[in-house]
């Protein structure tokens, strides 16, 4: 079964991510490699841990009386760190990382192997920052949620 | 938006004033509508997003004058009087800093848990689901200020 849009872009993000985060190296304060995860939050994640998700999307016609629509999709990724160094340091990682945007995949469900689905290769998902801020959630807070930092951009394809 | 202003011999510098003071109101004008806008817009995404929402967190998002222009939301207040308004937009195990993850005393009441003296403590067994108001608030207005801007006379 073809994934649709989100799901795609989902997976397109955490593929292009992993491929960097090796590349790069990326490691935490400890030397211990970064999680990446699709999802909003998940108490049996472990630190550290990157996720992502499409929250929702605006698709504003491109002109009036047409149906071609503006579509744009609201992402939003979510660092959770051990300690605050990994925090910024992984924030700016992200943001330097995604500014250029990644490669949008189409994938398709394999039955026989559901882990590895197939891909083509579509588009430039193109990015546009919204916020990038430390989640200040106060003293009291999970490990989980203690060092936490948000990025939310907003996608197209092109 | 694109601003042109003209000058001209005849008119000299009346002209030149009328013009500022002219775009200076449209401007504020232009601003308080996109305030007004956002508070519209925040407000629903909030309802449409919560689970069982009261419109009490919703209503505490207001567009006020500030001394820049207009702003919403004030976050003084919002702490004061909707404190869990950062948790439920971020998604939170707790549901307030001070409450070290047990609810005030009181007692469930149709889903919500309702503070009461003579009720008991509980500690929430689900975190806080992230309902993201404020980015798609502001993915939202992405797409309203160009129109807004456009309609302005």
């Amino acid at each position: 079964m073809i994934w649709r849009l989100f799901r795609n872009l989902q997976a397109s993000l955490e593929d292009f991510l992993k491929a960097q985060a090796l590349s790069d190296g990326l490691v935490d304060i400890h030397g211990n490699s970064i999680n990446f995860r699709v999802g909003r939050k998940d108490a049996t994640w472990t630190l550290s841990t990157i996720s992502y998700y499409v929250d929702s999307e605006t698709a504003p016609r491109m002109e009036i009386g047409s149906n071609k629509r503006d579509k744009r999709q609201l992402m939003i990724i979510d660092i959770f760190a051990e300690n605050e160094v990994d925090r910024v340091d992984l924030a700016n990682w992200v943001a330097d990382t995604i500014n250029d945007g990644w490669r949008y995949y189409t994938y398709t469900g394999n039955s026989s192997n559901p882990g590895s689905p197939t891909k083509v290769a579509g588009g430039l998902v193109n990015v546009n920052f919204l916020t990038n801020l430390r989640v200040a959630l106060g003293t009291n807070v999970v490990k989980l949620d203690a060092h936490r930092h948000r990025i939310s951009i907003s996608v197209w394809i092109s | 938006m694109r601003v042109r202003v003209v000058m001209r011999d005849k008119v000299g510098s009346d002209f030149f004033v009328r013009e500022q003071i002219r775009l200076e109101v449209m401007s504020k004008r232009d601003t308080e509508r996109i305030a007004r806008e956002c508070e519209k817009t925040i407000q629903s995404m909030i309802m449409e997003k919560a689970d069982k929402p009261t419109g009490h967190l919703a209503s505490k998002y207001l567009a006020e004058q500030i001394p820049l222009g207009w702003g919403v939301g004030d976050i003084p207040t919002l702490d004061a009087e909707a404190p869990y308004w950062n948790h439920l937009d971020k998604g939170s195990e707790g549901i307030g800093a001070n409450w070290q993850h047990t609810l005030p005393k009181g007692y469930w009441e149709d889903g919500r848990w309702v503070e009461d003296d003579s009720g008991y403590f509980a500690v929430p067994k689900t975190p806080l689901p992230a309902l993201n108001y404020i980015a798609s608030t502001l993915a939202q207005m992405e797409v309203q200020i160009p129109i807004i801007l456009r309609m302005s006379k």
